[in-house]
This record gives C-alpha cells, structure tokens and sequence, in this order.
C-alpha cells in the first residue's frame, strides 16, 4: 500500500477518525439510533484507517496524491 | 498556427465536476434537512392538538358529570358558594393530578372555565402580559372562525408557541392553552440525527464525487492524450513532427516566464543555455521509393528512425518533419559536440538496410545551426540548419555546419525577403545592360537587361540574392511584370534619343503562368509606342516541373505578337532540346560554361559546333555567353557563330553608360 497522504491530511484525519469512533461507542443515549451510531463508527473507523496507514481509499480511486514524496 | 496546448490537461474540468457534485449533495442535504424538519415538527404539532382536545374534553365533562349528579338534588338556579367552592377545589384537584404530578410537568398551563356555577382561571407560569395577549388574540380569531363547538390551534407570543383548545358545551367554556413542545423536540432532534445524518451524506456525496469526476476526468484526459498525441506526432514513425518541435523550440529558448503559463505535461524542456538543432534529409529515399514500391519506403523511414533514435541521449529529440526529413534538438550541446553526433548520424545512416532482399544504403545529408551563436528564433536556427544541410548534400560531404562567411548568409537572406515589398515599391530594383555584338566587327546588336538591387544599406546586389527569394516569395509574376515594364519604360526613352537597339529580358517559365503577362506587355508597349520586335524574351530555365508544353504555347503567343525569342544558357537545362524542337525561337544563347576554356577543351568545341550546326536548320541565330579572351572570339567565328557576349566586350553597365556606348554607336571592345 504507497501512502498518499500528506502528514498534514493525514492527522487531521487521524482527529476526525477519534472522534467520530468515540462518538459513535461513547455518546450513550444522546443519538437514540443506532443506524447514525454504525455510520459514524464507518467513518471514523475509515478516518483511523487512513491515519495509521497514510493511505486513503478514495484518494486511491480518485488518484489523488497529497504526499510529498510523488515519485 | 493552432497549437496543440489546447489539448493539453484541463484542471479547472475536474476541479468543475467536483465542486458540481459537492453543491449538489450540499444542496440535496438542505433540502431534506428543512423537509424533515417541517415534517416532524407538524406531526408534533398534530399529536399535541389532539392531546391537548382529550385533556380539555376530560375537564369539561367532569363539570358536566358533576351538574347532572347536582341536578338530581337541588334545582340549578340556587347555587350556593359553598357548593361553588367545592366544585373549584374539585376541578383545581383534577388539574394538579392531571398536570402538575410525580410524573409529568407542564412547564405552561392557563386553564379558564367559563359556566352558570363556575368561572375559573388558572395559571401556571404565565405572566399577566402574556395571558393578556393571548386572550385577545383568542377572542379575535374566534370571530373569524365559523361557529362550531370544536375550536383549536397555535398562537406564537413572543418567542414561544402556544398550542389552545377551546371547548364550548352545555353551559360550559373551557380554554385550555400549553406551550407547543414539538418544535422544540424538533429542533433537538433534527440537531442530534438530522444534522449528522447530513454530514453523513454530504461525505458519501464527496467520496461520489472524487471517484466519480476522477474517473470522468481520466476518461477525457485519455482521449485528449490521444488526440494530442495524434496532432504531435507522425504516424508512421511514432516520432513526433513539425507541430510538436514548434513547441518545444518555444519552450526551449523562449524565456522562462512567458512559457510558464502553459506548460505541456509531456514537454519536459526547461530553457536551455545553448543547444544545437540538425537538420537531416535522406539522399536516396525518392529512389527507394520509386524503386521498391511505398512499403518498402516506409520501412525505410522507420529502420531510419529507430537508428536514429537509438543513437540518440534522453534529452535529445528526433522529429520527423515529412518525407525524409528529420530533425533532432540537441539541448546543451556545444559546436564541438555536434561536429561528432552530425559524424555520427551520418555513419548511422549510411548502414546498409535490407529490403526485399537487397542491401540498401541510402545516405544522408546533415546540416546543423547552434543557438544561440547562429539564431536566436527556433524558425531561424532551421532554416540555417536547413541551409547547411543542402550545402552538405551539394558538396557531398556527409554533414557541414551552418556558417555566417557562406555567400548565402542566412541572416542576410532572412533580411533581404523582409526589404522586398519595399525594392519593388520604391523601384530600388534597377536594369544593367550588357551589350551583344557582332563577333567580327564589335558592333552593338542588342542588350541584355539584368536586375541589380540598390539595396539601400547592403549597396548593389545581384540577381543571386534575390531572384530565389522572389520565386520562394510568390511574387515572381509582380517581379516579371516589373522588369518588362521597366525594360520597355527604358526603351521608350531610347527611342526618343534615336536608340532603337533591342532589349532581351530574362523571363523564368513561372512567369509565363501569369495568363495576362502578354496582354500586360502589349498594353505597355503600345501605351510607350515601342515595337514588340524591340523586345526579346531570354526563357531562363530554373525550374523542370512547369508543364512544357503549356510554356510552349505561352511562348508561342508572344512569338506571334511580334517579340523576339530567346533560349538562354542553351545546353545546360533539362529541356533546352525539347524547347527547341517546340518553339521557333529567334537566338540560342550558348552557356557561358561552354565558352569558358573553349581554346584549351576540344569536347566543348565539339559541343558548341554542333549547338551551331542545329542552329542552322532552324533559323536561329546562336549566341556565345561569357565570352572572356581575344582566342575565343576567334575560334568561334571560325566554327561560324558571328554574336556574342561577356567581359571580353563589355561588363553590364549603368544606363549612363550604355546609353553612351550606344549613342556613340561605339564598337566594342573598347580599345
């Protein structure tokens, strides 16, 4: 897996993605439903991903390179 | 000149889907966040209302239960305010039970009971302002609302709704008004789940968008690629041609700034400091061609260009041009190093290629301009290079570099097609006459008009310099014109002074396309009332490829009008035979290149008796050109050709001068 992500792009990911995951466990009964809860966790789940990878899917598809190193 | 930069990579597309796509799911979020919204907040509204008419029914038929059991005791009409009383504490009891217990709270409550044995107001959190105004409101919408027993709905004081119910039955009125909570609960709601549904959404949406504006994107981006590369690049040879070498000239010696802007992604040239450009041309290939059938050409060209190729540094260009020619961009490359590739490109191109069988080697001439000492401009460098490549093919000698000693000094050249519009507006193109004599007696028999250029800063110029620069110009029929009109102008001044000598032009076969020139030459003779048998046409043959027989018959209308006839430098041309056996024309001119050294070359004599004794049938009186020695004017008396011209007799002179030798009726040579 090349990494393609910026380490800026990549920790603000890394932010998203803990707290969208600690949302999604954590917020108790304040959503009420648990579709929103599974898609948050997706999303931060793809976010913490991307941090611990530096590598984005989307970016991947889209053949989009924030990374330094492009060749 | 449409540059192929307009297929270039378009990043504002993609850049355009993007945004198209994130606006529209921006767009789709709003939409169904204010839809939900209104959606959940008016069945909140409804549940309420129909809440709100359960409680108020519940109050009214208590009051309503209690009159009937009253009604089987006492009449109606005595009430006593002990029994009032009860009756209020009874109903405040209800109310605190209903409203005010462990389990539910209402923040807001007015109740008002309006009957025969109870009139009741309570209020709960309200302040007297706001009961105040909602009455108000209350009695003046109940006016307006057709009368039915049922009247309901919500009022907005302030910043908060209320929600009332009126019931009016059996005596009774009871109003019953609440605080609206839905919308509230609403906003919460769609604060909690809408919103994150939405960021949802709108993240999905970008994901949809990258993928799919990139896979658009790279769709187009392909085609284009190809469309690019199609308009850059020859398709025989995959190499890239003419369209493609502009651009990367453009870019390699133009300055930074300017091709900044747009930089093609597959150019990778940055300006270069110095670098040298060769100019290749295959010397056999029409033979191959011609011999071996277009494959086998074809097949040429590309054995050709992978050599080539294969010879060459990364950073070096082959392009292909057309036909045979290629040209090769050597970036930061010195004089020096050319001098070896050009040797080396020579070698290459001379390795015998096999086709059909046979070992074929076909030769190459190379020619090479260097930048920036030759040129400054991509058009200049090869043009140069151009230059010194034919110089190479003329000399044989493989390869040579441009050099700025040549006569035919390219910046000179470049110069002098700018000052052209200018030497035949300003009539800075002059005649020069050279007599033609009788051999035996000297005697002027007629005079050759030659163009001489004033230039007004490189002084007099010969035809040379000029003469392929009309014809590469377009603007030989102007040119021919010019002379004819200025050759006749002269005569008419002559023959005012009493001069009636002839005047022979030199007239190429590409002017003879021009349809009107003989009407054009006859309008000017008749306007100067000069005779056409004053006027000689010397047929110059620079090019074989004008249609003979066409020229022929041009030739043969200005024949019949009367103007004299001339085939000049008789037995060097392609045609000089076939346009005798064509025409009747009045001279033969013999070619200065057979008198020179006549007395020493008994093969030249051969020649020269024999242009006399085919002369002779035909009519036609020869001429000898370039005749230089006392010796040959001898021999060629005696081999029987009696006219003649060159330096022996006399250089072409100014009008003054041959206006004098002919008013004298001087005989030449000058003695």
């Amino acid at each position: 897996m090349k990494k393609n992500l910026h380490p800026i792009d990549r920790s603000i990911r890394g932010i998203i993605g803990l707290l969208f995951t600690g949302f999604a466990l954590f917020n108790g009964a304040y959503l009420e439903e648990p579709v929103l809860e599974v898609l948050i966790g997706v999303f931060g789940v793809l976010n913490l991903i991307s941090l611990f990878f530096g590598w984005c899917p989307v970016y991947h598809l889209a053949g989009i390179n924030t990374s330094d190193n492009k060749k | 000149m449409a540059s192929f930069l307009e297929l270039q990579k378009d990043k504002s597309f993609r850049l355009k889907l993007i945004s198209i796509c994130l606006i529209l799911a921006l767009s789709v979020s709003i939409v169904y966040v204010v839809v939900s919204y209104r959606l959940a907040a008016d069945l909140g509204i409804k549940t309420e209302l129909e809440s709100l008419h359960k409680q108020a029914m519940l109050i009214h038929s208590e009051l309503i239960i209690n009159d009937k059991n009253r009604v089987a005791a006492t009449s109606l009409s005595n009430v006593t305010a002990l029994e009032s009383k009860a009756l209020k504490d009874k109903v405040s009891d209800l109310v605190n039970r209903v409203y005010f217990n462990d389990h539910s709270h209402t923040d807001e409550l007015y109740l008002k009971i309006t009957g025969p044995r109870l009139n009741l107001a309570i209020s709960h959190q309200f302040s007297p302002v706001q009961i105040e105004t909602l009455t108000t409101m209350l009695s003046l919408s109940l006016e307006n609302m057709p009368l039915s027993a049922m009247q309901n709905g919500v009022k907005k004081v302030g910043e908060t709704q209320f929600i009332w119910y009126i019931v009016d039955e059996s005596d009774y009125q009871v109003l019953l008004v609440k605080t609206a909570r839905s919308l509230d609960d609403t906003l919460d709601f769609v604060m909690k789940r809408l919103t994150i549904t939405s960021v949802i959404v709108f993240w999905l949406a970008t994901w949809f968008a990258l993928t799919l504006s990139s896979w658009m994107n790279k769709r187009v981006q392909d085609k284009n690629d190809a469309l690019a590369h199609l308009a850059t690049h020859d398709s025989l040879t995959g190499l890239p041609n003419r369209l493609f070498l502009a651009d990367l000239m453009r870019l390699s010696i133009t300055d930074h700034s300017q091709s900044e802007q747009r930089k093609p992604a597959k150019l990778k040239s940055t300006p270069v400091k110095e670098g040298c450009l060769f100019v290749i041309d295959l010397d056999k290939f029409k033979e191959v061609n011609d011999a071996f059938g277009h494959a086998a050409g074809d097949f040429l060209l590309i054995s050709v260009a992978q050599k080539l190729n294969d010879i060459l540094a990364p950073s070096q260009t082959l392009i292909r041009t057309g036909g045979d020619e290629f040209i090769i961009w050597a970036p930061e490359m010195s004089a020096k190093e050319a001098e070896t590739l050009a040797a080396q490109l020579v070698i290459v191109c001379n390795e015998p290629i096999t086709i059909n069988d046979f070992f074929i080697n076909t030769g190459a001439s190379v020619g090479f301009s260097h930048y920036p000492s030759h040129a400054q401009d991509a058009e200049s460098l090869i043009i140069y290079a151009d230059m010194a490549m034919y110089e190479a093919k003329q000399k044989r000698c493989g390869w040579s570099m441009f050099s700025e000693v040549s006569p035919n000094n390219g910046q000179q050249r470049l110069k002098l097609r700018a000052d052209l519009d200018n030497a035949l507006s300003q009539k800075q193109i002059k005649l020069y006459y050279q007599p033609k004599v009788m051999l035996q007696n000297g005697q002027v028999i007629g005079v050759e008009a030659l163009a001489r250029w004033y230039h007004p800063t490189d002084g007099q110029l010969s035809p040379a310099y000029f003469v392929d620069l009309i014809e590469q110009g377009g603007r030989v029929q102007e040119f021919g014109r010019y002379i004819i009109l200025a050759a006749i102008e002269q005569m008419a001044v002559w023959q005012q002074q009493g001069i009636l000598t002839p005047v022979a032009i030199n007239l190429s076969p590409f002017n003879l396309l021009d349809p009107e020139l003989l009407s054009f030459t006859l309008t000017s003779l008749e306007q100067h009332k000069v005779a056409p048998s004053q006027l000689e046409i010397e047929l110059i043959e620079s090019a074989t490829s004008v249609n003979i027989d066409y020229i022929a018959s041009k030739l043969t209308d200005f024949r019949n009008a009367g103007i004299k006839l001339a085939i000049d430098d008789f037995g060097t041309g392609m045609s000089s035979l076939s346009y005798l056996s064509n025409l009747n024309v009045n001279h033969i001119k013999i070619d200065r290149s057979f008198i020179d050294n006549l007395e020493h070359d008994p093969k030249k004599r051969a020649i020269v008796s024999t242009a006399i004794a085919l002369a002779e049938p035909l009519n036609c009186q020869v001429i000898a050109e370039g005749i230089e020695t006392k010796a040959q004017v001898d021999i060629l008396i005696k081999m029987g050709c009696f006219c003649g011209q060159g330096y022996y007799f006399a250089k072409p002179m100014d009008v003054k001068d041959i206006e004098a030798v002919l008013l004298e009726n001087t005989t030449l040579p000058f003695s």
